[in-house]
């Protein structure tokens, strides 16, 4: 190394940042001797030779015409080419210094404007993107030539799966014009402190409404207050968590096997893949936490939600501490759970609190859909309604959805391959007991306890209240209706 | 000096073979004395406005000098300068006018007493400040080779002014065909010279090597061959020529100031020689006399008649706005600023005779302290000049070839030092047209690198431009690295323009000049004569922020920022004239705004902020909702220079203004 030197731009004048390479006096490799004119550079004053500083071989590192920072390596002197060869790597980091990014043209993308600015500021300026110079937008005020896209803009059209070219002579592109352009609402801009940029923006951009269909007729009313609540949680998804998401296939005897096995069998399959659910959280903690900026959370309990619909609104209730619960207290608390959000009888403390999702379709004919991460979780587990595969057999589909900063597949596709397992276990575990417990139970009404026949009797039946996203629940037609 | 070894032992009129010319010079000096008496009457009568300087007592050194001037000669006087003016036009009617502020004054009223012109025949109330000028005169008479000299009258009291030696160096140093003329009159106003003057006068003028000669003028026929050695040396290019005429004010230096001993001013009247021309010569003094009253009566009488002065009528009226109109910006190579500047003069030099620069080490090889002029003195010696340390030379100097229609751009190496010339830009420069009535115009341009950001310190970092802001008659103009200055220089050197300050930041002459813009954004110049830039945003600008010189690259750095980081949308506004400025611009992009960031690099308290948000205000109190001023604190320039980065408002800063303006709505 120590044979070989660099030889540097010296600060010649006062009034210059930057000198330009006239002509080169020697050529790469040549051998030079002490005192030798290797090259001429101007500044603003004047035409100055740099000479070489001892003998040996130039090894050159700046291009004539070219336009360079003072204190910027010209050239090395190596007292042999194999010298040279070996330590070039090591001088290699030299080339462009901080010091240099940060005296580099700002302005364009070709600039030689030897602009400078503080180095925090450098980095700021690569945010702008570059699209093709488009036609100029006629009777605008501000016709554009370029484009230019804000921090925001740019996260947002990444978002929104939108491509940059769609905003090509649209000049100065903020948010609220990628809103515009897709028909969403604009909140009022709101500045953000000079020290930080969060990303988050208020909730109530978070979830996209679209505009509603164009002549037709309809009635318009305001989004109730728990919708607002529920928009605010899974805006996470779209506007913190970086979501990714892995399903697995499980195989199953279905549904209709299971009523046959017990009425409640199937309450129980859900119970335990709740249990198991919670359970391998605790293997795989990264999944009940979160993430908010640079700072992740692990949370201490294990917490499922359990994500509710029959009508009344999606609801998340919680079930505390599931991994320390059995199977029959889970599948209790959850009865309890719907009982209550049936009744309207829901406490605070049901909604509150949960740490990671689950998110039930299997009552449903929907296999596979996209579960949405809640506020300050990291992922949520969707189940999808049964369905036969190629060869007959049937199964469903279990979909890990997780932030992407906690977990990434590998992690998740683990989890969900050992909750397989788990809940392949389970069933054949009821299955099992199926044949030792001859008693059937009657299916009853989950409300209000009429048996099947005894409904029956009354030309009343018992139905599966189950759509989109709930728990299935059994109740009868009376009920159904009278509530 | 005793008294009685003043009295003429012979004739007055001396030498019989020159009687009937010395009669006649008597004439003129008894008209003199008539006019200053006729002022003093018409003072009393309450006819005349402010105070006359009379010099009873002195005319003979006006009638001598005179007498030896020929057409196209110069003479500069200062406030005591009617017999002088009267000696060399014998314009009473113009005079009695003027000093009456009359339209008829041979300045049209504008001036009075101290301030008249006519031909080459200058005065002006300010002590020592002329004399350069005068010099500069005798530079422009030099440099167009004419045999044509400069005259200034100065006083005793002016010894005091350092004006007066930073010329007598010069002018010694380039062999100038300067005649000075040091009236010793004994005071300074009230103060008696014992008090105030050390040394001997002739010998301040013998340490620079200039010929001095000595006379009175209570001996005419000596005077005047004294004079006449004195122009023709001057004449024969041999250089300046000091002389010192002893003399006595009879009356007072104005009104009510006359502390003088009774006795001593009377045996003064005993010696002076209209009074001794009056008692040699009673008949033809009485005649002259007569001929001087009627003459005074007629313009006594004709200039009561006339109106008084015209109301003055500023030519660019600072408070006006001229719609502009915007073209975008054609691609330039970009180039440094230096070389754009260099490349101008080079050819401004090579062009136009009248082209002359001064300043101080301007000449190869050293070309300036940022190089601006190397390499020009090689091929114009006699008119890029190296010129002492002595600003309110080079300035006067440059005053000096304005007035004598020369195109001088005189170079003060760091903006701090213009406080050195500041008399020659506010009491010159920036009077000589209005106060001389539109007789002369003054295509003069100081340039001089203002601002921070290389850490030279307190005294050389300054951006002192607010202080030259509002001058009458002298424009502001502020290089930046959007407009090519060479353009500037070619378009001041071209037209007739009165005085001019370019304020070079010196950190623009290394940057190169530009016309690339970041995406987002247009750049557009006005229509005006010296372009304002204007960084038009591609979208609806929610911020406007006017800037100039150096601070507009700081601007763009932070307003992209702003749209990047903030999705602040910022116009930027940068004029090149801050003086007289265009206001149109400005508001035309507030009305859209709404609000305003103003920011320049100097102390705003006063500036040109302040000017700015006070005329918008002044031309719509509802325009702008929102305004900021960012500008270095009340504080010395530190010489550490990453303190004073911080100090100095910077793209990082303005960011934040820009931030502050946004978040209060």
């Amino acid at each position: 190394m120590s044979d070989v030197i660099p030889v540097r731009i010296p600060q010649e004048t006062v009034n210059d940042d930057m000198v330009l390479i006239q002509e080169w006096k020697v050529a790469d490799g040549q051998h030079v001797t002490p005192g030798q004119v290797l090259v001429e550079v101007e500044t603003s004053k004047s035409v100055f030779e740099i000479v070489s500083p001892s003998d040996g071989f130039v090894r050159l590192n700046a291009a004539s015409d070219q336009e360079v920072p003072i204190g910027r390596i010209l050239c090395y002197i190596g007292a042999t080419l194999a010298a040279l060869d070996s330590a070039k790597l090591a001088f290699s980091a030299d080339q462009l210094t901080p010091a240099d990014c940060a005296s580099l043209p700002l302005v364009g993308q070709h600039g030689s404007t030897g602009s400078t600015l503080p180095s925090s500021f450098a980095t700021d300026f690569t945010a702008s993107q570059l699209v093709d110079a488009p036609s100029q937008t006629p009777g605008s005020d501000f016709p554009a030539q370029s484009t230019r896209f804000s921090r925001q803009a740019i996260e947002l059209i990444e978002q929104l799966g939108l491509s940059t070219s769609a905003f090509s002579g649209k000049g100065l592109v903020r948010r609220e014009d990628v809103l515009r352009s897709s028909n969403l609402p604009v909140a009022k801009a709101n500045v953000v402190s000079p020290q930080t940029t969060p990303p988050v923006k208020s909730p109530s951009n978070a979830v996209a409404q679209f505009r509603p269909a164009v002549g037709v007729s309809s009635q318009a009313q305001k989004l109730t207050r728990s919708k607002k609540l529920e928009t605010r949680a899974l805006s996470w998804s779209t506007q913190q968590a970086i979501r990714s998401s892995v399903t697995v296939s499980v195989p199953t005897v279905g549904r209709d096997q299971l009523q046959l096995v017990s009425s409640d069998a199937i309450e129980q399959a859900t119970a335990n893949l709740i249990r198991s659910c919670a359970m391998l959280l605790r293997q795989f903690p990264l999944l009940n936490g979160c993430c908010i900026e640079d700072q992740v959370t692990i949370y201490d309990q294990v917490n499922i939600g359990y994500a509710l619909d029959a009508g009344r609104g999606l609801k998340v209730a919680v079930i505390r501490d599931a991994d320390q619960k059995t199977t029959l207290a889970i599948a209790g608390e959850r009865q309890r759970l719907i009982s209550a959000y049936l009744n309207d009888a829901m406490l605070p403390s049901d909604l509150a609190g949960a740490t990671f999702t689950i998110t039930d379709l299997s009552g449903s004919r929907v296999t596979t859909f996209d579960p949405l991460i809640s506020e300050g979780q990291a992922g949520i587990l969707g189940i999808g309604g049964e369905f036969s595969s190629a060869d007959d057999q049937l199964a469903y589909h279990l979909i890990l959805s997780f932030d992407h900063r906690m977990v990434e597949g590998r992690a998740a596709a683990s989890f969900l391959n050992k909750l397989t397992e788990l809940a392949v276990a389970f069933e054949a575990e009821l299955l099992e007991s199926s044949s030792s417990i001859s008693s059937k139970r009657e299916a009853r009404c989950q409300r209000c306890g009429i048996s099947l026949s005894e409904a029956t009797r009354r030309n009343h039946f018992l139905v599966q209240v189950a759509d989109a996203q709930t728990a299935s629940v059994t109740i009868c037609t009376v009920c159904l209706q009278g509530r | 000096m005793s008294v009685s070894r003043l009295y003429p032992s012979t004739n007055i009129l001396g030498k019989p073979s020159a009687s009937l010319r010395m009669t006649q010079l008597f004439k003129c000096a008894m008209l003199i004395r008539a006019v200053e008496e006729r002022l003093l009457h018409l003072f009393a009568e309450g006819k005349l406005h402010g105070t006359v300087h009379t010099c009873i007592g002195q005319e003979w050194t006006g009638v001598a000098v005179a007498e030896y001037l020929q057409a196209g000669d110069y003479v500069f006087s200062n406030h005591r300068c009617h017999g002088h003016f009267v000696a060399r036009t014998d314009d009473v009617e113009g005079l009695i006018a003027e000093v009456m502020g009359r339209r008829t004054g041979v300045c049209g009223g504008r001036g009075g007493s101290q301030h008249l012109c006519r031909g080459g025949f200058f005065s002006n109330g300010i002590q020592g400040g002329i004399v350069p000028v005068a010099a500069g005169l005798a530079l422009a008479q030099k440099l167009k080779k004419e045999s044509n000299i400069a005259v200034v009258f100065i006083g005793d009291g002016t010894l005091g002014e350092g004006a007066v030696y930073e010329t007598l160096n010069a002018a010694s140093k380039w062999k100038l065909p300067l005649l000075i003329v040091l009236e010793n009159n004994l005071y300074s106003q009230s103060t008696r010279q014992q008090e105030t003057l050390s040394g001997e006068i002739c010998a301040r003028a013998e340490a620079f090597n200039v010929p001095t000669f000595r006379s009175d003028t209570w001996h005419p026929e000596s005077l005047l061959g004294t004079v006449e050695n004195c122009v023709a040396s001057v004449r024969q290019g041999n250089g300046p020529v000091f002389l010192q005429i002893d003399t006595y004010r009879l009356m007072a230096h104005s009104k009510g100031d006359d502390d003088r001993d009774p006795a001593e001013i009377a045996s003064y009247n005993e010696c002076d020689p209209i009074n001794l021309f009056t008692r040699q010569y009673p008949e033809i003094a009485s005649e002259f006399s007569g001929l001087a009253r009627t003459r005074l009566d007629a313009a006594v009488s004709l200039a009561e008649a006339a109106p008084l002065a015209n109301v003055p009528i500023v030519p660019v009226d600072s408070t006006k706005s001229f719609p502009v109109t915007w073209t975008s910006a054609n691609a330039i190579t970009p180039e440094r600023s230096v070389a754009l500047i260099r490349q101008c003069f080079e050819g401004a030099l090579e062009s136009d005779e009248r082209v002359v620069l001064i300043g101080e080490d301007i000449e190869s090889p050293y070309g300036g302290a940022f190089k601006v002029t190397q390499g020009l003195s090689l091929r114009y010696p006699d008119r890029v000049r190296n010129t002492p340390i002595s600003e309110s030379l080079i300035v006067g100097l440059g005053n000096g070839l304005a007035l004598a229609g020369m195109r001088p751009v005189c170079e003060i190496m760091f903006g701090d030092f213009i406080t050195l010339a500041a008399d020659q830009l506010i009491n010159h420069a920036s009077k000589f047209r209005f106060m001389y009535n539109d007789q002369v115009t003054v295509p003069l341009i100081v340039r001089t690198p203002m601002g921070g950001r290389r850490g030279y310190g307190p005294t050389h970092s300054q951006s002192l431009e607010k202080h030259f802001l509002g001058l009458p008659d002298l424009q502001v103009l502020a290089t930046n690295h959007r407009v090519d200055p060479g353009q500037l220089y070619g378009r001041l050197l071209k037209a007739v323009h009165g005085p001019t300050l370019v304020v070079e930041n010196k950190v623009l002459y290394g940057q190169r000049v530009h016309s690339e813009m970041p995406d987002g954004f247009a750049l557009q110049f006005s229509d005006e004569e010296f372009p304002t830039t204007r960084i038009r945003p591609e979208g609806p600008p929610d911020v406007t922020v006017v800037c100039y010189g150096e601070m507009l690259r700081e601007v763009e750095e932070a307003i992209i920022v702003a749209f990047d980081e903030y999705e602040i949308i910022s116009e930027v506004i940068c004029p090149t004239r801050l003086s007289p400025l265009n206001l149109a611009p400005i508001l035309e992009s507030v009305s859209q705004t709404h609000r305003l960031l103003v920011t320049e690099e100097g102390i705003g308290c006063a500036g040109f902020g302040s000017e700015v948000l006070a005329r918008l205000l002044e031309s719509d109190p509802t325009v702008c909702r929102r305004a900021k001023r960012l500008s270095s604190p009340e504080s010395p320039i530190p010489a550490c220079a990453p303190v004073e980065r911080e100090m100095l408002p910077h793209a990082k800063s303005i960011l934040s203004a820009i931030v502050e303006l946004m978040s209060h709505e």
